[in-house]
């Protein structure tokens, strides 16, 4: 170590004027200044190469452990402990399992900081050792072998006189934690002491205990900053410390509030319906996402659906599902009034007039595949006639309500997914769809290549961005013919419409919805529902809302899900 | 899954050292732990930190909220303020770091930014170069802070809308912008299902707006 006396003085004054100067320079704002102050730092530079080294504080870090002389232990753990009515209690509901990376991160030498590095300094060894205030304390865990490293990724820095009284215990960061998730870290080459020489003063929280092998371990249980000191066995000097930080469970942080009863346009926070015709059973749930229930704030989605009465064999099936925009206003209004509006208007152009689509579908003695392609045009026009209209009707309604509001239709906006479906009488199927925004639209059978997808979830570079139904420019009869989709079978297996709050968790990349697995797992994830539904059991609409309870997390978006189910069929059950 | 990228980049030039600094630490630290109690950002959040003085440091690269570690923020004792570099080393994490909706890729929801600065960028040149760079890396939001009496708040306005100033490098008003900090992502987490800029929450009364 030098010693500062052996070096001239008036060059650390230089040093200090240049310094000075700089900083004036620096922070004075002006281009010019400033850019002559960056050619001092140069000037700087020498000189301070000539200075003996400057006293820093004894800190030392890389990416998983630091030593610092800073925030005293015991505050940070009388917080944790004092304060529990902050730390929310955990819920023990199927933790995912949680691996710690700890031979990555935590297997780490100390710097030359201890009695047993024959590296160590001797003015640095001796002052690592400090008197602690908490060292009457009792050992409260009993002392346990620490594993050798078994490798080294810090380089040891070389300690800096470091200013004798002060020295707090050195800190070593474990790998973060969850609340109710299982955890393990290696204490790793603690100081290379081996482990019945340590004892530590702080008990590990709650659920975590340290195993022979010298390994942090178990499920934590309480959220919270911990620190767990420790010395070696017959010293009084406390001499580290381990921290760990122990996230909550964000499961027990959610939670759900009523939405507001007295708002012109409040619904309920969940909605469901089954009904049946004489060959399909249709369900539907919506259900408020943890976001808006964490709030208080409203169910964004809506659902609408009109299926023909138990005996008619070749009744029309009208389907919908809408997402309110989580960023408009009203936008739960504007998915309530365009499903009402599409269900009501294709009720009137399809089962309240006898002829029309029906008749032209019986009359086409083709096979369905056959017929899909070799009559496209005929389909195309006739769906654009139908639906068109309806989504015209539709889209009018929610600007009505703007207007009357005296706000733009953007406060209404809101995706809109819709299926007409019937079984001619030539015993095919024929769905035909119109699709604005995210979601889907998809049918599946398990005897399928590929699944059918009726047109492509509009999803912006970024997430939650979609286009909406609402500002769609129906005058332009390509918009929406490039939005219509139909197909003729023979037979399937399912047909699922739904929000983003489902295919977003279910379908994680827009790719999977055009694969077959990605179906396959769905259709056994709501197998239970489909095999209740395909009968047509009472109560499949409550076992719906209750399936779409599952957990996903950052997935806290409103779910709807409607799915029809031909009678007929029976779904595999792999 | 679809995570909410933030990135803080913290002046740490020479005229940050002492309790500026200190403050920034205990800003950071006590952002990092208010946002563990939101279950939005904690289930959502992916957060880095850049520093920058004469050097640019990716302190934390972008990393899942209750994984992050938050590592010492240390300042040179002297040295100019690089932040067109700090710009153009964000451009480049941002454009590896944060995923756009394609096929087979989740889209992230639109990174935010936050900004504190004491001075101005002594790379001024490099700072306005790079600037249409930034506005072109799809943050939903870029918040400056103009810290103390030498921070140039229309300087800082050309990449940062919204700017707010304080007025002094006093530890409590440096703590306030933390908080404020902690206040905007966490309802940037919750603005979900949008495509409208997110809402910042009204900035307590020692940051002044800039307008």
């Amino acid at each position: 170590m030098v010693s500062e006396s052996e070096k001239p003085l008036s060059l650390e004054r230089v040093h200090q004027s240049l310094v000075a100067a700089q900083r004036e320079l620096e922070t004075s704002g002006q281009g010019e200044l400033v850019e002559i102050s960056a050619h001092l730092e140069v000037l700087i530079d020498r000189v301070k190469s000539h200075l003996p080294p400057v006293q820093e504080p004894v800190k030392i870090q890389n990416d998983s452990i630091t030593l610092t002389n800073e925030t005293p232990p015991e505050v940070v753990a009388s917080e944790a402990a004092t304060n529990p009515a902050v730390l929310p209690e955990p819920e023990l509901l199927l933790p995912p399992i949680y691996q710690s990376e700890v031979e990555e991160t935590i297997l780490v030498e100390l710097p030359a900081a201890t009695a047993d590095a024959p590296s160590a300094s001797p003015e640095s060894a001796p002052s690592l050792v400090p008197a602690h205030p908490e060292v009457t304390n009792e050992p409260e865990a009993s002392p346990a072998v620490v594993a050798a490293p078994t490798r080294q990724t810090v380089q040891p820095t070389p300690l800096k006189a470091p200013p004798p009284p002060m020295i707090k215990p050195k800190s070593m960061r474990l790998p973060n934690g969850n609340a109710t998730r299982a955890y393990s870290a290696a204490l790793g080459s603690v100081l290379k002491i081996p482990l019945e020489r340590l004892e530590f003063l702080d008990p590990w929280p709650a659920g975590l205990s340290l195993s022979e092998q010298g390994s942090v371990a178990g499920t934590p249980e309480v959220a919270g900053e911990y620190v767990v000191r420790w010395r070696r066995v017959g010293e009084s000097a406390v001499e580290g410390e381990f921290l760990l930080t122990i996230n909550a469970d964000p499961r027990s942080l959610w939670k759900d509030l009523p939405s507001d009863r007295s708002d012109p346009f409040w619904k309920e926070d969940s909605d469901k319906k089954q009904g049946g015709s004489a060959v399909a059973n249709v369900v539907a749930a919506s259900v408020r996402g943890r976001s808006h229930a964490h709030v208080g704030s409203f169910r964004d989605d809506d659902f609408g659906m009109h299926l023909p009465p138990e005996d008619d064999s070749n009744g029309w099936h009208l389907l919908c599902v809408a997402d309110g925009a989580g960023s408009a206003k009203s936008s739960r209004r504007g998915s309530q009034v365009a499903c009402n509006v599409i269900i009501e208007k294709l009720k009137e152009l399809l089962v309240d007039s006898p002829e029309g689509l029906a008749a032209e579908l019986d009359a086409r003695s083709r096979e369905a595949e056959e017929s899909e392609k070799a009559d496209s045009a005929f389909w195309t026009r006739t769906l654009y006639h139908v639906l068109g209209t309806a989504v015209g009707h539709a889209q009018a309604a929610v600007r009505k309500e703007a207007d009357a509001l005296g706000v733009s239709i953007k406060e209404f906006s809101t995706t809109l997914l819709v299926s007409i479906v019937r079984r001619t009488t030539k015993n095919a199927w024929f769905v035909g769809t119109y699709w604005v925004g995210d979601g889907a639209i998809g049918m599946w059978s398990p005897e399928w290549a590929a699944p059918k997808l009726f047109g492509e979830p509009e999803t912006g570079e970024y997430a939650g961005q979609t286009t909406f139904f609402t500002s769609e420019d129906l005058s332009r009869a390509e918009t929406v013919q490039k939005r219509l989709r139909y197909t003729l079978v023979q037979d399937f297996g399912f047909l699922a419409l739904m929000t983003d709050g489902i295919s977003d968790p279910k379908f994680p990349t827009e790719q999977m919805l055009k694969m077959p697995a990605a179906w396959a797992t769905f259709q056994e994830d709501i197998n239970a529902v489909l095999t209740a539904l395909a009968p047509g059991q009472p109560n499949t609409d409550q076992q719906l809302l209750d399936w779409m309870d599952f957990w996903s997390a950052g997935n806290h978006d409103d779910r709807t899900l409607l799915l029809l189910v031909p009678r007929a069929a029976e779904v595999e059950t792999n | 899954m679809r995570r909410l990228p933030v990135y803080l980049l913290l002046d740490t030039s020479g005229s940050m050292r002492g309790e500026p600094i200190e403050a920034v630490r205990t800003g950071v630290d006590m952002l990092v732990g208010m946002l563990r109690q939101d279950p939005y950002a904690l289930e959502t959040v992916w957060l880095s930190i850049i520093t920058f003085d004469r050097e640019v440091k990716v302190l934390l690269p972008l990393t899942a909220l209750d994984t992050a570690q938050i590592p010492e923020i240390t300042t040179p004792e002297s040295g100019p303020t690089h932040l067109g570099d700090a710009l153009r080393v964000l451009c480049r994490e941002v454009r590896r770091d944060v995923a756009r909706n394609s096929g087979e890729t989740k889209g992230d929801w639109r990174p935010l930014l936050f900004i504190m600065t004491d001075g101005s960028p002594s790379d001024i040149a490099l700072y306005r170069e790079t600037i249409p760079e930034v506005h072109s890396c799809g943050f939903g939001m870029i918040v400056g802070c103009a810290a103390g009496p030498k921070a140039s708040v229309e300087i800082l306005s050309e990449v940062a809308q919204p700017t707010v100033r304080l007025d002094t490098l006093e530890a409590s008003g440096l703590k306030t912008f933390f908080t404020w900090v902690s206040a905007s992502v966490s309802r940037g987490s919750q603005s979900q299902g949008t495509t409208a800029t997110p809402e910042l929450p009204p900035p307590p009364p020692e940051l002044l707006m800039v307008v």
